[in-house]
């Protein structure tokens, strides 16, 4: 097992190589390679488990269990497939194994640093602010999994429509439709709130429309 | 006109949508994993144990191992199959008296044989009696009657 020496502290590279460097480095048995790859991927897939889970340590242990199977999967991987479509593709359905049944709820995703007021904020404004993004999750898990799970790799995780399509395995053109269906949706109920400056608009119908005449 | 698809979202409710979510999940996008590469290593390394191959050595201990335990399951099975075949056969006496043969429940719920009248030989009976009463009572002193004189006594000695 050869190991390159450390040009920073943590594990991290200079000059950070890409992941088809980094797997093969790794299928040759460099320790640091993969753990580049553990620490580049972490945080995304573990903000993923959290959306769908909403469990901390549910959270850890997808994060665990992806990269373990990426670990054992290294071999079979082809070269010049990008790893991180594949790793949120396991990371998905980990997630949707692991989703809270009925019945059982977890507290807020925030861990109520989010209440605390930024600088220049009221405290009425910070409190406001929350109780917006409350709101707006409440709203985004109502959607469908399909459509939910578009949303949170678009917004949560930043991914673009080609990409999600790669992780979901759809056409490009499903995913926007997905997305499209998801935003609509949740158009419509937050113009629902008045609190929330969406302007109850007259999209309910045609909405409701449109996603009975897909789903037929 | 659009024959097929969705009509986009007009910017103007793009837009707000696109900051709200941005908003609602900044929190979510600030949190990082407390684990590290470690743990899934030692998750791989949990999952993949396997088994060692066996040796030639340790080949012929796992044989002698399995020899052993055959040849104490066979002598157990071997004894109680002979325990179970040599056990003689008990005669339901108390259901069956007359053909437990000589054998049969008396009133005290004992085993006796039966008596018959016709060959019962009453003195040999008394005879055998006789002789226990007399062995018991060899095994005791000879006891000798003595006739104790008191001097005392009137007309002592006189016949």
């Amino acid at each position: 097992m050869t190991r390159q020496p450390r040009s920073k502290g943590d594990g991290f590279e200079a000059e950070p190589r890409g992941d088809r460097e980094l797997v093969h480095a790794a299928r040759a048995g460099e320790t640091l390679a993969f753990d580049n790859l553990f620490y580049r991927y972490r945080d995304g897939i573990y903000r993923l488990g959290m959306a769908i889970t909403k469990d901390p340590s549910a959270a850890e242990e997808i994060v665990v269990d992806t990269f373990a199977r990426a670990h054992r999967a290294i071999e079979r991987l082809e070269p010049d497939d990008s790893l991180r479509p594949w790793l949120y593709r396991v990371a998905v359905n980990l997630s949707y194994n692991r989703r809270p049944r009925k019945g059982v709820t977890f507290s807020s995703l925030d861990d109520g640093t989010d209440d605390i007021a930024a600088e220049g904020e009221s405290p009425s404004d910070a409190a406001e602010r929350t109780e917006r993004r409350r709101v707006v999750l409440e709203c985004v898990d109502t959607l469908g999994p399909k459509h939910k799970i578009v949303v949170v790799l678009h917004y949560l995780n930043g991914l673009n429509l080609a990409e999600i399509a790669e992780i979901v395995e759809v056409p490009v053109g499903t995913v926007k439709s997905r997305l499209h269906y998801a935003l609509r949706k949740l158009r419509v109920q937050l113009s629902a709130h008045p609190g929330l400056d969406f302007e109850p608009a007259d999209l309910l119908a045609t909405t409701e429309e449109q996603m009975h005449g897909q789903a037929r | 006109m659009r024959l097929f698809g969705p009509s986009p979202l007009p910017l103007e409710e793009r837009l707000p949508l696109d900051a709200a979510l941005d908003d609602a999940f900044a929190p979510l996008r600030a949190r990082t994993a407390n684990v590290g590469p470690a743990r899934v290593r030692a998750a791989v390394r949990w999952t993949t144990a396997e088994p060692r191959t066996l040796g030639r050595l340790g080949l012929l201990v796992r044989l002698s191992e399995l020899s052993i335990a055959a040849a104490i399951s066979a002598f157990l099975f071997a004894g109680s199959v002979a325990s179970v075949q040599t056990a003689p056969p008990v005669p339901d006496i108390s259901r069956d008296a007359v053909t437990a043969g000589e054998w049969m429940l008396n009133g005290r719920n004992a085993l006796q044989r039966p008596m018959s009248s016709l060959a019962t030989d009453y003195r040999t009976t008394a005879g055998l009696l006789a002789a226990n009463a007399a062995s018991a009572r060899r095994t005791e002193e000879p006891v000798t009657p003595t006739q104790s004189v008191r001097d005392s006594e009137p007309f002592a000695g006189r016949p």
